[in-house]
């Protein structure tokens, strides 16, 4: 029996002993153990089907295996460590996870939501505004981004910070709302029901 | 240190072997001229190509993330001009592809530009995950795609060089894919039923994105024991191209064709398309499935035939909209992106059917074909 089958039947070991303790007693020993058995098997698979070669191939012509290993790990994990760290690299190849779980036996979930206000120039009340419009002609899914660079009226130049603000004036009148301001309010909606807390609200003044 | 930096290299050699075999695209016909340019007309209906948008922003929205590279170069957003040249030698550089002008030359250029111009686009501090769109131009271009059905035929490589670079990027779409479903992993695999990831994404989708198409109001229905296996089936298929990779050229080609269904059934579910993955996923199952037919002239004709009439089409869309925004060539639904990943799956299914199916000769060969013969063989 070679090492790795060794360690493949420790962690098969591990996790069964693991989900009998999670079931019967409830303590939870498994997290994040399911992908170890997996790269097990599969560094297993490969150890297997190593290929023997008749010359060393790092002399071989036209391959790439100088390059190394380690040029490799620099070039897609580094990237992928760095994005788990919050600090995403561009341009590499790394996709979103997504993540996050939820209870699966609560009858409610709750999620974070943003949702930006006109003031109506008739009613004189908060109508919200639809981001795709507010935001074309960029997309939709950069409303983060907007609003993290506070709808570009943050950092700048003074004439950089006009043009911004013209640009939102310019868009509330053609909605009917009063071209002054409009808010940001962030959200914690309670599902089904739809009760909301408000988290987070900023006016953005445009003169 | 220098055996042990060996005996690495050694281990990468030999699994890089394997990929070099497996990702192998038939170059024999005209399979791989075929994909060229389906790819490059793909892109110019449902990729992006328009960019000048961004000038209408003022520099105090440039705030790229410290690590994009293009936007911390640039410093601002180019002008209107800059952005119009670039975005219509883009533009020209698919059209070069589709007709076979040096395609090599041309879908190298797609992919510089592709980089750059994405890159100013997500100094706005969003970055989105279209990489592998990005890179499949360069798998192009180092490839003989240019050299059958060209106006002006690109220099033949050698089979091993195009091999290394299809390898490559073979490695690189499961790197990718591994790397959204190993934090997946981490988190999902927990045993514990209260917990559920994929209920987050149906959840905040249905109530928050109102993402209410398709099958996503009868998921709702699904039991939470029928949820609990999914959460652990999905990280390991994203964990396990590489596997596949490795086992032979018909499992790469299934776990591609598998990730196909992976996309609709999200699409029918969650309502998240992810629908121009499928020319990155296909650059290695059409090629495969149209080696089957690389002797049916009049399907060549007929694809000819439709290419041309609606690259004329979106031609005369994009001329007339020449500095606006061009959306894709059809309004995007949940619908009408079923249709493609069905299309994906259709075209893909020949290939697996022929190879994987017992009764059919090339499963019979392949079963047989064993490693050893290979290892052997080299």
């Amino acid at each position: 029996m070679t090492k790795m089958k060794y360690i493949n039947l420790l962690i098969f070991i591990y996790l069964i002993i693991a989900l009998f303790i999670r079931v019967f007693i409830g303590i939870n020993l498994t997290y994040g153990l399911g992908f170890l058995a997996v790269l097990g098997v599969a560094v297993l698979f490969l150890q297997k089907k190593r290929i023997k070669f008749s010359k060393n191939p790092m002399k071989m012509e036209g391959y790439p295996y100088k390059l190394r290993v380690y040029v490799i790990c620099v070039l897609l994990f580094i990237p992928m460590l760095f994005k788990y760290l919050g600090l995403e690299i561009y341009p590499s190849i790394v996709m979103p996870g997504g993540i996050a779980l939820i209870s699966s036996t609560d009858e409610i979930v709750s999620f974070k939501s943003s949702q930006l206000y006109g003031i109506s120039k008739e009613r004189r009340d908060t109508i919200p505004i639809d981001v795709a419009y507010f935001l074309d002609p960029a997309p939709t899914h950069y409303f983060g981004a907007f609003q993290r660079s506070g709808f570009g009226m943050k950092n700048g130049s003074k004439g950089e910070i006009d043009a911004a603000k013209a640009r939102w004036r310019l868009k509330l009148r053609r909605i009917g709302c009063i071209d002054s301001l409009f808010l940001f309010r962030k959200y914690q909606t309670i599902f089904p029901s739809e009760l909301r807390e408000i988290l987070d609200e900023k006016s953005y003044l445009l003169y | 240190m220098k055996k042990a930096t060996y005996s690495i290299d050694l281990g990468w050699a030999s699994f890089f072997e394997l990929i070099k075999k497996n990702a192998h695209v038939a170059e024999d016909g005209v399979g791989l001229s075929v994909v060229r340019i389906f790819i490059a007309t793909y892109m110019l209906c449902f990729g992006t190509v328009s960019w000048t948008w961004i000038a209408q922003f003022p520099d105090s929205f440039h705030r790229p993330h410290v690590f994009n590279v293009v936007g911390q170069i640039i410093g601002g957003f180019p002008s209107h001009e800059v952005l119009l040249s670039l975005q219509w030698m883009y533009i020209f550089s698919l059209l070069a592809v589709i007709i076979g002008l040096k395609a090599r030359i041309f879908s190298f250029l797609a992919f510089i530009l592709l980089i750059f111009l994405n890159g100013i686009a997500y100094s706005f501090g969003k970055i989105d995950h279209s990489i592998l769109l990005t890179l499949l131009f360069f798998a192009l271009s180092k490839t003989n795609a240019g050299c059958k059905l060209a106006v002006y035929p690109d220099k033949p490589l050698s089979i091993e060089k195009q091999d290394i670079y299809t390898g490559l990027f073979a490695i690189i779409i499961c790197f990718g894919i591994f790397s959204a479903g190993f934090p997946k992993a981490l988190m999902w695999i927990d045993f514990d039923m209260s917990t559920s990831g994929i209920l987050r994404w149906y959840y905040e989708g249905y109530y928050s994105l109102n993402r209410r198409e398709l099958l996503a109001p009868y998921f709702i229905y699904v039991p939470t024991i029928l949820i609990e296996p999914m959460e652990y089936l999905v990280p390991l298929f994203e964990m396990s191209g590489f596997y596949f990779l490795v086992r032979s050229k018909r499992h790469w080609r299934l776990w591609l064709w598998l990730l196909g269904l992976f996309h609709l059934s999200n699409l029918l579910i969650l309502n998240i398309s992810f629908k121009q993955y499928l020319i990155v996923y296909g650059f290695f199952l059409f090629a495969s499935t149209l080696h089957l037919f690389k002797k049916n002239t009049y399907l060549l004709a007929l694809f000819l035939f439709f290419i041309s009439f609606t690259v004329i089409f979106r031609g005369y869309e994009l001329i007339t909209n020449f500095e606006g925004t061009v959306d894709g060539l059809f309004e995007t639904s949940p619908l009408a992106d079923i249709l493609h990943w069905v299309f994906y799956l259709t075209c893909g299914a020949p290939y697996i059917i022929w190879s994987f199916i017992p009764f059919t000769k090339r499963a019979k060969t392949d079963a047989k074909n064993t490693y050893s013969n290979n290892a052997k063989q080299m």
